[in-house]
């Protein structure tokens, strides 16, 4: 919050029959600040709110965690000097709720304990987990030759390439464009197949990022093919407009999102962090975990509430939504993909 | 022009291109395209978040249109 930037210690929502509303912390006077916002701002229903004390503010978390990705970043590029556990194969992210940085270990060894509390002292927690994984695969699909959100998008004609999912389609420079997640391409000029018995090709990868904020492509659509306002939300809902694009600040934890993906379709779940950093983005941050099950091949999925835009899914921890262990989600936001790839999202009329 | 005279030209010369590299590195570098870590922003051109299709085009859609951009929006499914 730029208005108490040293204050500020984060955000959440919780729905539910016990006590539903939006949790706001500070590291002081938490219930005044909240109460001079609801007067300035004439906030409807200030019953909502509620002020949360807290040891950190937001900032000082948040550069904690940067420091931790960019070690992480630079122990993965083998700079000297540099010392991570794992290989920097782990994730970060902001805990608002614990008021700490969480690092997701596979393995916590003694080692990684000493490591993390030595360099970063008690505003970390270790956690063992999962960590999230590129999520491209060997799977397809088909949906004619009207592409939208939530279809295969394949990187050959041949069956044992890796697929991934559309997310959106966005205009760039004045031309359609089909939106997805970088890791689905090693560089531009790849080509984008769809449909199964005899995948057609319709366009080739124009620009991709996976860096910071974004892993994202962007592909042009031709060949007769074009894109719509939609995505493919389930068997009977194949066209479901998208008509907005949620802002990155407001898209907050305990929110709901669903994602539409080629192997697992349709699933839902509340986002658990924001910020979050995925090990195999370089220099990763604000990046999103939702309890959202997935498997390969769902990477580039649509995440959506309703109508409204709000990320492609980027990869997840292992598991799938079958299985006795679920999956979880990592997204990237679409306003940041779509600013990488200097683009708009198409929405319906 | 004297052999003196010249060689004041090519030293000129040469002296304009090295300054010339040095701004195009600079410029690369600024752009951020690897390495680094700095997160940009979007700039003030970036284009609209949204457009839909009209007979004229792409029309850029406001975020009044959208009306997502307030914290009532995002609290308001939280309504008893």
């Amino acid at each position: 919050m730029e208005r108490w930037p040293d204050e500020f210690a984060g955000m959440w929502i919780k729905d539910g029959d016990f006590k539903a509303g939006a949790w706001v912390a500070f590291t002081g006077n938490a219930e005044a600040r909240v109460k001079e916002l609801v007067d300035e701002t004439g906030y409807a229903w200030p019953k909502l709110l509620h002020p949360v004390e807290a040891e950190s503010s937001l900032k000082y978390l948040n550069s904690v965690q940067e420091q931790i990705v960019k070690e992480r970043t630079e122990n993965q590029q083998g700079i000297e000097g540099v010392d991570t556990p794992n290989g920097g194969r782990f994730d970060v992210t902001v805990d608002l709720k614990r008021n700490k940085v969480l690092v997701i270990l596979e393995k916590i060894s003694p080692e990684a304990e000493r490591l993390f509390s030595e360099h970063y002292g008690n505003s970390v927690v270790i956690e063992q987990g999962s960590v999230a994984m590129p999520k491209s695969c060997l799977n397809r699909r088909r949906c004619g030759l009207a592409l939208r959100g939530g279809l295969a998008a394949r990187a050959d004609a041949d069956y044992d390439m890796d697929n991934c999912t559309t997310a959106f389609t966005v205009v760039n420079n004045n031309s359609l464009r089909m939106i997805s997640a970088g890791h689905c391409s090693d560089s531009t000029g790849e080509n984008r197949y769809h449909g199964l018995n005899s995948p057609t090709w319709f366009g080739t990868v124009q620009n991709r990022m996976m860096y910071g904020l974004v892993d994202t492509e962007i592909s042009s659509i031709q060949n007769t093919f074009t894109g719509y306002p939609w995505v493919y939300r389930t068997q009977t809902d194949q066209q479901f407009s998208m008509t907005s694009v949620r802002p990155a600040n407001l898209t907050l934890t305990g929110q709901e999102v669903c994602k539409l993906g080629i192997m697992t379709g349709r699933s839902c779940g509340d986002i658990t962090n924001t910020n979050y950093a995925p090990w195999y983005v370089p220099y990763a941050t604000g990046f999103f975990r939702a309890d959202v099950c997935n498997d390969f091949g769902d990477s580039g999925s649509s995440v959506i509430h309703n109508h409204e835009a709000i990320g492609i899914l980027s990869g997840g921890s292992l598991g799938t939504c079958t299985t006795p262990v679920k999956s979880d989600m990592v997204f990237g936001h679409i306003g940041w993909a779509l600013w990488a790839m200097n683009s708009s999202l198409l929405v319906a009329p | 022009m004297t052999y003196q005279s010249s060689m004041w030209v090519v030293i000129a010369v040469l002296f304009i291109v090295a300054i010339g590299s040095m701004v195009l590195l600079v410029s690369e570098s600024d752009a951020g395209a690897s390495g680094g870590g700095e997160t940009q922003f979007p700039s003030d051109d970036a284009p609209p978040l949204a457009v839909k299709q009209t007979d004229e085009g792409f029309v850029p859609v406001s975020e009044d249109e959208m009306s997502t951009g307030t914290l009532e929006d995002a609290t308001r499914e939280l309504q008893p």
